[in-house]
C-alpha cells in the first residue's frame, strides 16, 4: 500500500482521522518505519506550536514585520544622524586639541579601501585601459538599474513618495544644463575670448585645453589638461598631464602622471602624481599636500607643504612648514625660504641637503625613516594602537547596543553553510563596489545629488557597522542570546566583537582579515535590508 | 496523563489520539480541584464562584485573544465578552467536556468575531476561496522540538506575522486545543478546510523559519 498524502498523515497525527481512513491509515503505519516517524515529528512540531504559543506574549505583540519597519524607518535617519553630529563634533573637538590627529580617526578600513581602488585603477590603465573603460560602463549601467528597481519597487507602494519625486524631477529637470555642461568625446577647448558660465564636467576626451574662462570648477578624465586662462572655481583632474599656466579660483584636485603649475592657485592644491613642479612664477596660496615621485618647488607656497614620495627639491618661498613621514632625498636650494620649522623623515645614513643659500626660519627635525618592515611592526609596539583599538571596538558596542534597540532586525542575518558564507562574501563585495559607482552616476544629475548624499551617509554607517553585523554572529555562535533583551544582546556582541579585536591585533593575519570582515559584515547587513524592504 | 488528568474532571471529550505510538501530552488543562468546586457552584447559580472561575481563567482567555487580534484594547473587549457569553451559557455546557476548552472556545467566537468586525465583513475566510487538498510533496521536516530560545522566539514571531487565515486554525488548534470540528464551526468554513489551512500554515511556518536561518 503506497504511503498515506501528507494532509492524511497531518489529521491522523492530530486525532482527526476515523471510519475506514483511520484503520488504513493505523495498518499502513505498522508496516511503514518513515510514515511513522514522520507522524511522531507531526506531533512534535503541534506540542511545540502549543508551547510557544502559551509564552509570555511580547510587551507589544503585532507583527514583528511592523516593529521591524519601524525600527528601520525611524532608527536608520536617527542613526545617521547622530552619527553625523557624533563625527562632526569629534572632528572638531580633536582638530582644537590635537591637531592632526584627525588622522587616526579615519575610519582605517575606508583608508585603505580607497589606496587599494586607486591601485586598482593604476594597475589596470597600465596594463588593460579597455578594461577600465568597461568596468566604467558596465558599472554605471549595474548601479543606476539597481538604483533605478529600488527606487521604483520602493516607491511603486507609496505613491505620494513617488509623486514628490517626480515633482522634485520636473522642478529641477532644467537644472543640470545651467548647472553642469557635460562633455562626452573629442577635444574640449574654451577659446581665449570665450567665457564658460557653468561648471563643465568632461570625460573620454583626448586633450582639454582651456584658453578662456569657465565660471565654475572643472571636472575632466583626459590625456593631456592646459589650463592657460581662468577657472574660478576647483580643478577635478585625472589625467596623464596636467599643466596650469592661468589661474584657478579654488582648489586643484589631480591624479596625474606629470603636473606642472606655472600660474596661481588661489586655494589648496592636492595631488597624487609622478612628477609634481612648481615653476619660479608659480603662486599657491593655501596649502600643498601630495605624494609625488619628485617634487620641485621654485615659485611660493603660502602655507604649509606636506609632501611624501622619493625627492623633494626646494628653491622657492614656503610660508610655513614642511611636513614629510617618508623621502628619500631632500634638497634644500640656494634662493629656498621656509618662515616655519621643517620636520622630516629620511632613511637611515641620509642628511637634509642644505645649500649655504638656503633660509629656514624655525627648527629643522630630522628623524630617520624606519624600514617597511619595521614601520609596519612599529604600531604594533606602540600603545597608541591598542588604545585606538580598544576605543574603536568599544564605540562599535555602544553603537551596536543603540542600532539594536532602533533596529533589532538588522543583527539578525546568519550565515550557517559554506555557500551561504561565500554568497555573502560575494554580495558584499558587489555593494561595496557598486554602492560608490552609483553614488557618482547619481551625483551627477542635480535631482540625484540629495539621493548621492543620502547614499553616501548609507554607505559610511554600513562600512561602520560591518564589523558589528558579522560580531552579532559570531557573538551568536560563541554565545546565543537567551532571550531578547539587552544585557543578552549585549553579551553576546561582546564576545564576538572580542574575538574580531583579537584577529585585528594579530600582525599580518589582523588587516586581511578585517577586510573579509567588512566584506561579510556588507554582505550580511545587504541582505538583511532586502529581507527587511521585502 | 492528559486524559486521566481530564478524568478526574469528566470522561475524555472523546476518543482522540488512537494509534499505535502514544500521543504528545499536551499541557495547558489546569482541572486542579478548586476550579472544579467553583465550576459546580457557579452551575448552581453561584456568582461569586463564577467571578472567581473568571479570574482563575482570565490569563488564558486574555492570552488567546491577544494572540487572535494583536491588539491590547481589543482583547479586554472580547476577554470581557467571553466572560459575560460563558455566564449566559453556563447552563448548556456539557460537564463531560473540558471547562477550559469550552471557555476558550467561546472566547474564540468572541476574537474571530472581533476580527470579523475589524475587517468590516461577515464572511472573513470565505472572502478567498480556500481549495481543499494538498500537494503530494511533504515539503520541509517538521520543527523539531529542542528549537533553541531564538528560533522559538523567531517562531512565535512568525506566527503572528501570519494573515488571519492561518494564524486563527493555528492558535485555535494549538493553543485553545479546539479539534477540527469546534475550529470549522467557529470559522464557519469546512473542516477539510480547516485541515488544509493547519496544513499550509504549517508549512508555511517551516519554510519561513528556514529562510531567516
Amino acid at each position: 500500500m503506497s504511503c498515506p498524502s501528507p494532509i492524511t498523515r497531518l489529521l491522523y497525527a492530530e486525532g482527526e482521522l476515523a471510519g475506514s481512513e483511520l484503520r488504513e491509515t493505523e495498518a499502513h503505519l505498522v508496516t511503514c518505519r518513515d510514515c511513522r516517524a514522520r507522524v511522531v515529528a507531526l506531533r512534535e512540531e503541534g506540542a511545540l506550536l502549543g508551547e510557544v504559543l502559551r509564552e509570555e506574549p511580547h510587551a507589544d505583540a503585532p507583527a514583528a514585520a511592523v516593529e521591524v519597519a519601524r525600527g528601520v524607518a525611524l532608527g536608520l535617519p536617527l542613526a545617521v544622524a547622530a552619527v553625523a553630529v557624533a563625527l562632526a563634533a569629534a572632528t572638531a573637538l580633536l582638530e582644537a586639541r590635537l591637531p592632526g590627529a584627525f588622522d587616526l580617526l579615519h575610519p582605517r578600513r575606508i583608508k585603505g579601501a580607497v589606496e587599494m581602488a586607486f591601485d586598482l585603477i593604476f594597475a589596470l590603465r597600465e596594463n588593460a585601459p579597455g578594461l577600465v573603460e568597461l568596468a566604467f560602463a558596465v558599472g554605471v549601467v549595474a548601479s543606476v538599474s539597481a538604483l533605478g528597481s529600488f527606487l521604483v519597487s520602493t516607491l511603486s507602494r507609496r505613491w505620494f513618495g513617488g509623486a514628490a519625486l517626480l515633482a522634485l524631477a520636473v522642478a529641477a529637470a532644467p537644472e543640470p544644463a545651467r548647472a553642469l555642461l557635460v562633455h562626452h568625446d573629442g577635444n574640449y577647448h574654451v577659446a581665449a575670448s570665450e567665457r564658460v558660465t557653468e561648471s563643465v564636467f568632461t570625460r573620454g576626451a583626448d586633450r582639454v585645453d582651456v584658453d578662456g574662462a569657465i565660471d565654475g570648477d572643472l571636472i575632466a578624465m583626459a590625456e593631456r589638461i592646459t589650463v592657460r586662462g581662468q577657472i574660478t572655481g576647483s580643478l577635478y583632474v585625472f589625467c596623464r598631464e596636467l599643466e596650469i599656466t592661468g589661474t584657478v579660483g579654488g582648489a586643484v584636485h589631480a591624479i596625474a602622471e606629470s603636473t606642472r603649475i606655472e600660474g596661481t592657485v588661489r586655494d589648496d592644491v592636492y595631488g597624487l602624481v609622478e612628477n609634481l613642479t612648481f615653476t619660479s612664477t608659480a603662486r599657491v596660496q593655501g596649502d600643498v599636500e601630495a605624494i609625488a615621485q619628485e617634487t620641485v618647488v621654485e615659485g611660493s607656497v603660502a602655507r604649509d607643504l606636506y609632501v611624501d614620495g622619493d625627492r623633494l627639491d626646494l628653491r622657492g618661498a614656503v610660508g610655513r612648514n614642511l611636513h614629510s613621514h617618508w623621502l628619500k632625498e631632500l634638497t634644500l636650494r640656494d634662493g629656498a625660504r621656509l618662515v616655519g620649522d621643517v620636520d622630516v623623515q629620511l632613511p637611515e645614513g641620509r642628511a637634509i641637503e642644505r645649500a649655504a643659500g638656503a633660509r629656514v626660519d624655525g627648527e629643522v627635525r630630522t628623524r630617520v625613516l624606519p624600514s617597511p618592515h619595521e614601520r609596519y611592526l612599529d604600531h604594533y609596539r606602540s600603545w597608541h594602537f591598542y588604545a585606538w583599538n580598544l576605543l574603536w571596538f568599544t564605540a562599535l558596542f555602544l553603537f551596536g547596543l543603540v542600532a539594536h534597540r532602533l533596529a533589532p532586525a538588522v543583527f539578525r542575518g546568519r550565515i550557517a553553510t559554506g555557500s551561504e558564507l561565500l554568497r555573502t562574501l560575494a554580495t558584499g563585495f558587489v555593494a561595496l563596489v557598486v554602492m560608490p559607482v552609483a553614488m557618482v552616476a547619481a551625483a551627477l544629475t542635480i535631482v540625484g545629488i540629495p539621493l548621492a548624499i543620502a547614499a553616501l551617509f548609507l554607505y559610511l554607517l554600513v562600512l561602520y557597522s560591518a564589523d558589528l553585523a558579522v560580531a552579532a554572529w559570531l557573538g551568536g555562535l560563541l554565545a546565543p542570546p537567551a532571550d531578547d533583551s539587552l544585557f543578552e544582546f549585549g553579551k553576546s556582541l561582546a564576545a564576538g566583537l572580542a574575538v574580531l579585536a583579537a584577529v585585528a591585533l594579530v600582525p599580518f593575519i589582523g588587516p586581511p582579515a578585517g577586510v573579509v570582515a567588512l566584506l561579510l559584515g556588507i554582505g550580511l547587513l545587504s541582505e538583511r535590508g532586502r529581507a527587511v524592504l521585502r | 496523563m492528559h486524559a486521566a488528568q481530564e478524568s478526574r474532571f469528566a470522561a475524555p471529550p472523546r476518543s482522540k489520539r488512537v494509534g499505535p505510538i502514544a500521543s504528545q501530552s499536551r499541557p495547558g488543562d489546569r482541572n486542579e480541584a478548586l476550579p472544579a468546586q467553583w465550576l459546580a457552584r457557579a452551575r448552581s447559580g453561584d456568582r461569586e464562584a463564577f467571578g472567581e472561575l473568571a479570574i482563575h481563567y482570565r490569563p488564558d482567555v486574555e492570552r488567546l485573544c491577544r494572540r487572535l487580534l494583536g491588539s491590547v484594547a481589543e482583547t479586554e473587549d472580547a476577554a470581557q465578552e467571553s466572560f459575560a457569553r460563558a455566564h449566559a451559557a453556563l447552563d448548556g455546557y456539557d460537564p463531560a467536556r473540558s471547562f477550559r476548552r469550552w471557555l476558550l472556545a467561546i472566547a474564540a467566537h468572541c476574537a474571530i468575531d472581533a476580527l470579523r468586525r475589524r475587517r468590516r465583513e461577515a464572511r472573513l475566510f470565505e472572502r478567498e476561496p480556500i481549495e481543499v487538498g494538498a500537494p503530494a510533496d511533504p515539503g520541509a521536516s517538521p520543527l523539531q522540538h529542542g528549537l533553541s530560545t531564538e528560533l522559538r522566539r523567531q517562531l512565535l514571531a512568525a506566527i503572528e506575522a501570519q494573515p488571519d487565515l492561518y494564524r486563527a486554525p493555528l492558535v485555535l488548534r494549538y493553543y485553545a486545543d479546539l479539534d477540527y470540528g469546534e475550529i470549522a464551526e467557529i470559522l464557519r468554513v469546512s473542516r477539510n478546510q480547516v485541515a488544509t489551512l493547519l496544513f499550509r500554515a504549517r508549512a508555511r511556518l517551516r519554510e519561513q523559519l528556514e529562510t531567516q536561518r
